[in-house]
């Protein structure tokens, strides 16, 4: 899977350097444009990936597929709190994770916390200072909260409607 | 017994993950340079009609069959944004690019079964309308 990620992820790269390498031939005046958009856009970002780094090394160090496990043997409402928490800090794609997420549900960790994790997954907090580039901190802040919100109440109603 | 990772362990797969998402990251942004000089607010301002009902439900349609990572939804709504778009259909856009697997469906049935994997992408696609609708509706009133 990582493997051919990897090959699709150059062929696409390939893809739009051959469209680059046709627009250099065939109309400049857009490829010298595009091209300006592309370094000033790179150089935003570029510190913000510094950032990110620093913030996926912080959460790799704590969040691990063994604490995933401890979490999800809590009791009550702090289960589901946890697995919000693991779902947050946890960094990597989602079809990493997928293998303990399903060994845990086959030992009988309910499909509802499985799908709260996922779901929490979108609050990515180490991309917090690419979003902060272009949102407000009150907007981030916001949207954080009730998708941690809603990633429960998505947890909740997959137990009952799997039942 | 497991050996535990060190920070500098970390840092190194930390720096891996950046540099896996580097390809598709530099060609998505040579990909907006390219399209930021055909599409015009006009554009977006067809498909957008300031609608708090529509708009999220196009944003999340987009997002759903969209893929990469979190960081290209981000950078693709926020030049979306700075082309006028409303931020309800960004929000709607980027959760559900997170969100929503379509491409990655087989991948979670597999794991999880047919059953789980349809709801929950059925329910993360209605919850990413939600969530962007009460998360403007939240930001307007505070």
């Amino acid at each position: 899977m990582k493997n051919k990620n990897k090959s699709n992820q150059r062929y696409f790269l390939l893809v739009v350097f051959a469209l680059y390498l046709s627009l250099l031939v065939f109309n400049q005046k857009l490829f010298f444009s595009a091209s300006s958009t592309f370094l000033d856009l790179l150089l935003k970002i570029i510190p913000a990936f510094v950032l990110v780094f620093i913030l996926i090394t912080i959460s790799n160090y704590f969040i691990t597929p063994e604490r995933v496990t401890k979490f999800s043997t809590k009791k009550g409402i702090l289960k589901w709190l946890l697995m919000v928490l693991a779902g947050v800090l946890s960094v990597g794609p989602l079809f990493v994770w997928y293998p303990l997420l399903a060994k845990l549900k086959n030992h009988g960790l309910n499909p509802g916390l499985v799908a709260t994790y996922i779901y929490s997954k979108a609050i990515v907090i180490s991309f917090f200072p690419l979003l902060i580039f272009y949102f407000s901190l009150k907007y981030i802040i916001v949207l954080y909260c009730v998708l941690a919100i809603a990633s429960i109440i998505q947890g909740i109603l997959i137990n009952i409607l799997i039942k | 017994m497991i050996k535990k990772k060190t920070l500098k362990q970390h840092a190194s797969s930390s720096a891996k993950s950046i540099a896996r998402i580097f390809p598709i990251l530099i060609g998505m942004i040579m990909l907006i340079s390219i399209l930021t000089q055909f599409l015009s607010k006009e554009f977006y301002a067809n498909i957008f009609k300031d609608n708090i009902l529509l708009d999220p439900l196009i944003g999340s349609i987009a997002g759903s069959i969209s893929i990469g990572g979190p960081a290209i939804s981000y950078i693709l709504g926020g030049e979306m944004l700075s082309e006028g778009v409303s931020l309800v259909a960004i929000t709607a856009f980027m959760v559900s690019f997170i969100s929503v697997g379509v491409l990655t469906l087989p991948l979670e049935t597999h794991f999880f079964g047919k059953k789980f994997a349809i709801i929950r992408n059925i329910l993360s696609f209605v919850f990413s309308i939600i969530v962007a609708i009460i998360t403007i509706t939240i930001l307007n009133l505070i």
